[in-house]
């Protein structure tokens, strides 16, 4: 849909700050970011994010900004939606929620009330829960409800990968569209730290991804940190049942081995989309993407693709995938 | 053509006189509240305080239901701290009362400066830190009842320093005069923001309902054809042709028509 941005507020043109954190240091960090930005005096951040009556897609226009103190629990047990790639512990923190982008399959907009993004500002809390888990091996994806490289006004990431150096049990997930390499290019590359960088055909990005890195952009910051001797995941996940399927899809996997050295990839996984049916119900509503109105399979409460359908899209890609990678670096989510 | 309304809740009629000039509204009711209206506005003075607000809000939005497309504006004068200059107009980027805080979006670009506001049950005199009025929070919660918080725009006007003397009507009229072209402005941004359309048109939901009688489709199947319609359109950005079925009496014939109409929509 068409609107008339130069009647909106820019992004972050308001900050929202909860009155306990106003004078401490990170929030004045923010602040120094986006020093044009109206600062709003808040109780507590739920009392923006979670009120009645917000449209998540007007919000999407003009962001606001929600600088808040996290309170308990700091970490999640990762989703039935994500891969735990075989470790016992495998959790999520919210250091943020909601994200820069805006991608139309996105499970957030069905999940949230609210577009504004809350930043969490107290990040050695969430380290300090973390520390009695660490006696085992322990997977923790940083970037979960958010993309935090592509918007990270607090180096969180940076803080996370510091961490990470010391505890030799920490193994982080940053999952990313962003083409922000230049972060952590400046960082000593980890093996406990994957990079998940989620890749689509152009044709996608275009149509679903809005606001996202183009794929060239993204094939560089991977190319540029692999070399560097980092540990990069490629996801194709979410694929989406497009019209046309085989001629988006299959040249984007060439282009995309082309473009990387696969012997420098850790893995490749392969996933279609997928999503918990209460948050398409959500996004239904909304009435803007043809994504929501795909004629999905509902199984467990999760929408799919017909098994048919989804054994074909992720075969086919699978068979492209293994000429340039061997099998066992090959995951798909189907599979778990 | 769908028309796109503001709509004007103000208390006093001194506040709304300039405004009602500027935007060229004529009276078009008396009781129980006086509205004033053109094609693109319904303003509505609702008397001072939280009750009237209120029950104005109410009335005006129950007399046309706004659409997703609507916005609603107070505008009004308030008490303020010294730190606002009298006649000065302010954007309220936060609403309270004494127990809770209300958030309309501040998603219009404006050139007013910005506040919170406290809404208090009577004229307030002492100082406060923040401007002070006596409808904003009813106004708010009374239109989320019709409206989303995007949809939702307060302006306010230093009339005092937190004095209890009722101004003059000439004073009020000094002070919102000034102001009401750049009112005018902001309206007319409002009513360009938005753009929200159904996915399918009148048309389309007609043969659809055509469809669903013809073929004696179930609520669930009713809901399945609404997806399929949508998914169609929104991926193409074209309407399908849609034949309506001569009425069949085998439910088997009439459940392989309805399957291949889905399919041929995918």
């Amino acid at each position: 849909m068409s609107y008339s941005s130069h009647h909106l507020n820019e992004s972050f043109s308001h900050i929202y700050v909860e009155k306990s954190i106003i004078d401490s240091n990170n929030v004045l960090i923010v602040k120094n970011k986006f020093p044009r930005a109206k600062i709003v005096e808040i109780e507590h951040y739920k009392d923006v994010f979670n009120r009645p009556s917000q449209e998540y897609r007007e919000q999407k226009k003009s962001l606001s900004l929600i600088l808040a103190r996290k309170e308990e629990p700091y970490l999640y047990k990762g989703s039935q939606f994500s891969d735990d790639f075989g470790f016992e512990n495998f959790f999520y923190t919210p250091s943020m929620l909601n994200c820069l982008y805006d991608c139309e399959y996105c499970y957030l907009q069905g999940m949230y009330q609210s577009a504004s993004i809350v930043l969490f500002t107290n990040t050695e809390d969430f380290f300090t829960q973390l520390k009695p888990y660490l006696s085992k091996p322990t997977l923790v994806a940083i970037s979960y409800d958010t993309d935090l490289l592509a918007f990270d006004p607090l180096n969180q990431v940076e803080q996370w990968l510091n961490f990470a150096s010391i505890e030799q049990n920490l193994h982080i997930e940053l999952r990313t569209k962003s083409a922000n390499y230049r972060q952590l290019q400046k960082l000593e590359p980890n093996n406990r730290v994957t990079l998940a960088w989620t890749l689509s055909p152009q044709a996608i990005i275009d149509k679903y991804e809005h606001k996202t890195p183009s794929l060239q952009k993204r094939l560089n910051a991977i190319k540029i940190l692999s070399d560097a001797g980092w540990r990069v995941r490629i996801c194709f996940d979410p694929m989406l049942d497009v019209e046309n399927f085989d001629s988006i899809y299959n040249p984007f996997v060439d282009e995309v081995f082309s473009a990387l050295n696969a012997d420098k990839l850790s893995e490749c996984t392969i996933g279609t989309f997928r999503i918990g049916n209460k948050h398409l119900k959500n996004i239904k509503k909304m009435q803007h993407s043809a994504l929501a109105f795909y004629p999905y399979v509902i199984q467990n409460d999760m929408a799919l693709y017909p098994e048919d359908r989804n054994s074909y899209l992720i075969n086919s890609i699978k068979s492209k995938v293994v000429k340039h990678m061997p099998i066992e670096r090959v995951r798909t989510w189907q599979e778990q | 053509m769908e028309i796109l309304l503001i709509y004007l809740v103000i208390a006093l009629l001194a506040e709304a006189k300039p405004i009602i000039k500027q935007l060229k509204l004529t009276k078009t009711a008396d009781k129980p509240f006086k509205i004033f209206s053109s094609s693109k506005y319904r303003l509505i003075i609702s008397g001072i305080g939280k009750e009237r607000a209120t029950i104005a809000t109410s009335h005006l939005l129950t007399l046309i239901p706004p659409t997703a497309n609507d916005f609603l504006f107070n505008i009004g004068i308030c008490g303020a701290p010294k730190e606002f200059e009298i006649g000065e107009a302010i954007m309220i980027n936060q609403i309270s009362n004494s127990t809770k805080h209300f958030y309309p979006d501040m998603l219009l670009r404006h050139n007013f400066k910005e506040s919170e506001i406290l809404t208090v049950e009577s004229a307030q005199n002492g100082t406060h830190t923040t401007c002070v009025d006596m409808e904003s929070s009813a106004i708010f919660t009374t239109a989320l009842y019709f409206l989303k918080s995007s949809q939702l725009g307060f302006i306010k006007v230093v009339s005092d320093y937190f004095s209890s003397q009722i101004p003059t009507k000439e004073d009020v009229n000094s002070w919102i005069e000034p102001h009401v072209e750049s009112f005018e402005r902001l309206f007319e941004n409002a009513l360009k923001l938005r753009d929200k359309k159904p996915i399918l048109s009148k048309h389309l939901e007609e043969k659809s309902l055509e469809i669903a009688k013809s073929l004696r489709l179930s609520h669930s199947q009713k809901l399945q054809l609404s997806d399929a319609l949508k998914y169609y359109v929104l991926n193409k950005s074209s309407e399908p042709i849609l034949e309506v079925p001569d009425t069949k009496e085998n439910k088997l014939q009439r459940n392989s028509h309805f399957e291949l109409l889905i399919s041929s929509l995918k």
